[in-house]
């Protein structure tokens, strides 16, 4: 059963250097709120995406944009869910 | 030949005349000797008293402690001097300004309460338009580099030459009373070796890094955006002949990481495109170097960015090789934003 | 902006795939039991000892929870961890440990916070060496007369009995690159030779290894991928 949930717009550097976060839209549900949501049926998140940092692929250095899902359990357990975008104009071939 | 006796540069307006490298080497060794000095007058005061105190010679009273003062003075305004004179050379005045006005501005937002809760990932351009240039807009401050070397070279010299001066003059006083401590004299010898590779070690990167003369770089937009066009002004001062002077931008990731214990950092350069050059040039005293040049800044370019523990870095780079100086290389670090977006309505992501 | 570009691949040893708590347990199932034993045995108050990169921090993230539950956690840039983690180890004991990181070159990751090292508590030093030798034995004296556990990682053998001396061989070495590696295609694929060859060129630190290996993978990637410019 799920407690509570929060969504994160958020980037992360990843790479071979220690990680670095910046949240840049958060949202929190709590127990009521979530009673009168339908968690099974799709949800609609909405926000204007700043103009940096960009995503970057380099080589000791990546800078990645995701939406980050996290559930909180009335067990005490969380459980992380990221959906990755590419925010910006450059990238390699994927 | 009346050049030959002038040690000292004279800055003419925007240039500088004379051999501003001599005068600022000798300025250090002036200043250098003078705290030596001030440490052997004083240890031979000092001492004196406290070894032989039944001794006529500098009995405490009115000599006594003008002595004690004036060594005193000697000791402090030549050491303070000497670090005043190496400080200059490790940090520009443009860089000592900005460092000054950042802690300013630093202390006035904490004062305020203002603690940064919305950390932008954009380095700030601010501190780098402190400068107003002469012929552009904003004169770059320049990374000097290698300057730990040169702090520890003169902690060094001036630690072990003061040691070394004080254990001379008891030496010395230990011989002219007839008490000769063959062990301390014996001694002076490595210490005096140790003592002549130090200063030596010190002069030598001292001289190198103020051999070639002052570099001035001058931009004339900041933050830089990409696609957009920038003029640069480059002023080398010196004698100096480069064989192959390049200008070239470029743009550095740099990563700090743990290794157990251990925090280490890591740069890679990314891109680099040449600005101007290479090419030979030959800088005079009466006659700076002055080049103009112009660069675009691709419309692919990685903006800047700074977390704390991972950076882009952009920098402009003048690098030469020059015969007498070895390998000369300054940077000077820019700030490149990304193209700014027009306000749309928020983007959906289902 | 691209949401189509779901699956941006990371290198299999980047920082967030091989930092410590990351790294999956390698060794034999039994192992982490037998540890928690000897330390028993050992009256609570022991030593990790390992070179650099011999896995003392990655063994304490596995052991840990063997022992307790974190109550109080702080890294090596003195900041404290979030310790929300809940482990489902089954276990006879479990005792609340004060866990720290010490860097020497951070004072503020130095400090010991003795508030909260009660009677029966577990105090986990990671990086004990980097303590000078009277604060060292301080500790001990004073976490000996406040009845408070400890289990310390050091570099070279201490005054505290040695609970495990650590070293990577080649067979460890080679499960945890083919770990991380799995499912990463042949990019990431190094063989045996290779691994061994690593191992012997860095005396046995994996986390050197790890670098190395970082730095293959991106050699490999930027040899193999030309880069592009994609307008979106």
């Amino acid at each position: 059963m799920v407690d509570s949930l929060e969504v994160s717009v958020m980037w992360y550097t990843e790479g071979k250097g220690s990680e670095d976060i910046g949240i840049h839209m958060f949202q929190q549900v709590g127990r009521e709120a979530l009673t009168a949501i339908a968690l099974d049926q799709p949800r609609r998140l909405s926000c204007q995406l700043p103009a940096s940092p960009l995503s970057f692929e380099g080589r000791l250095l990546k800078i990645r944009w995701c939406v980050r899902l996290r559930l909180f359990l009335t067990d005490g357990r969380e459980l992380t869910a990221d959906k990755q975008f590419y925010l910006g104009h450059l990238t390699r071939e994927m | 030949m009346a050049k030959l006796f002038r040690l000292f540069g004279k800055k003419r307006g925007g240039r500088m005349s004379g051999w501003w490298v001599v005068g600022s080497v000798s300025e250090a060794a002036f200043y250098g000797l003078l705290f030596l000095l001030g440490i052997v007058s004083l240890t031979t005061v000092v001492t004196w008293r406290v070894f032989w105190p039944a001794s006529s010679i500098l009995e405490i009273g009115f000599g006594f402690w003008l002595m004690v003062i004036a060594s005193s003075s000697f000791v402090l305004i030549g050491l303070t001097a000497f670090l005043l004179q190496v400080s200059h050379v490790m940090a520009s005045p443009e860089l000592r300004s900005a460092m000054f006005d950042r802690a300013k501005r630093e202390h006035h937002r904490r004062s305020r309460g203002q603690v940064d809760a919305a950390a932008t990932s954009l380095p700030d351009a601010t501190i780098l338009k402190d400068s107003p240039g002469v012929r552009l807009a904003y004169r770059l401050a320049a990374n000097q580099g290698d300057t730990a070397t040169l702090a520890v070279s003169a902690a060094f010299g001036v630690a072990w030459n003061a040691m070394l001066s004080v254990l001379i003059v008891i030496c010395v006083e230990n011989h002219l009373v007839g008490n000769h401590e063959i062990f301390l004299t014996v001694l002076l010898i490595p210490f005096a070796a140790v003592s002549f590779f130090a200063t030596r070690w010190f002069f030598r990167l001292f001289r190198r890094h103020i051999g070639v003369g002052p570099t001035t770089l001058e931009i004339s937009e900041l933050p830089l955006l990409p696609g957009n066009q920038y003029a640069l002004y480059l002023c080398q001062y010196g004698r100096v002949t480069f064989k192959d002077l390049k200008v070239f931008l470029a743009c550095y990731e740099e990563t700090t990481y743990q290794q157990g214990t251990d925090v280490r950092t890591e740069r890679n350069e990314m891109t680099r495109r040449i600005v101007l050059g290479p090419k030979q040039f030959v800088v005079e005293p009466e006659k700076p170097l002055e080049l103009d040049c112009q660069f675009t800044l691709p419309l692919d370019t990685m903006h800047s960015f700074q977390s704390p523990h991972n950076a882009i870095v952009w920098k402009v780079v003048v690098e030469g090789d020059a015969p007498r100086w070895r390998t000369f290389c300054r940077s000077f670090p820019i700030v490149v934003h990304p193209r700014p977006v027009p306000q749309r309505d928020a983007v959906n992501l289902t | 902006m691209n949401s189509s570009l779901s699956s941006l691949s990371s290198n299999p040893f980047a920082t967030r795939f091989v930092s410590p708590g990351k790294v999956a347990w390698v060794g034999a199932d039994d192992y982490l039991q037998q540890l928690a034993s000897r330390w028993q045995a050992l009256n609570f108050r022991a030593a990790i000892v390992g070179v650099h990169g011999s896995g003392k921090s990655t063994l304490l993230e596995h052991f840990v929870p063997w022992i307790g539950d974190v109550h109080w956690r702080r890294d090596a840039e003195g900041k404290r961890i979030s310790t929300l983690h809940c482990n489902n180890v089954s276990r006879k004991e479990c005792w609340p440990t004060v866990w720290l990181q010490l860097r020497k070159s951070n004072p503020q990751s130095m400090n010991i916070p003795w508030a909260e090292l009660i009677r029966g508590r577990v105090l986990i030093l990671d990086g004990y060496e980097q303590l000078a030798y009277w604060h060292r034995a301080m500790l001990v004296l004073r976490t000996a007369q406040r009845g408070v556990k400890l289990l310390v990682t050091s570099h070279r053998r201490t005054a505290l009995a040695t609970l495990c001396e650590l070293s990577i061989k080649a067979c460890t070495a080679r499960r945890i690159v083919s770990h991380l590696t799995a499912g990463c295609g042949d990019v990431a694929t190094f063989s045996d030779a290779e691994i061994q060859q690593c191992l012997q060129a860095h005396g046995g630190n994996m986390r050197e290894i790890l670098m190395d290996f970082y730095d293959r993978v991106e050699e490999r990637r930027a040899a193999g991928t030309p880069k592009v410019k994609t307008n979106s």
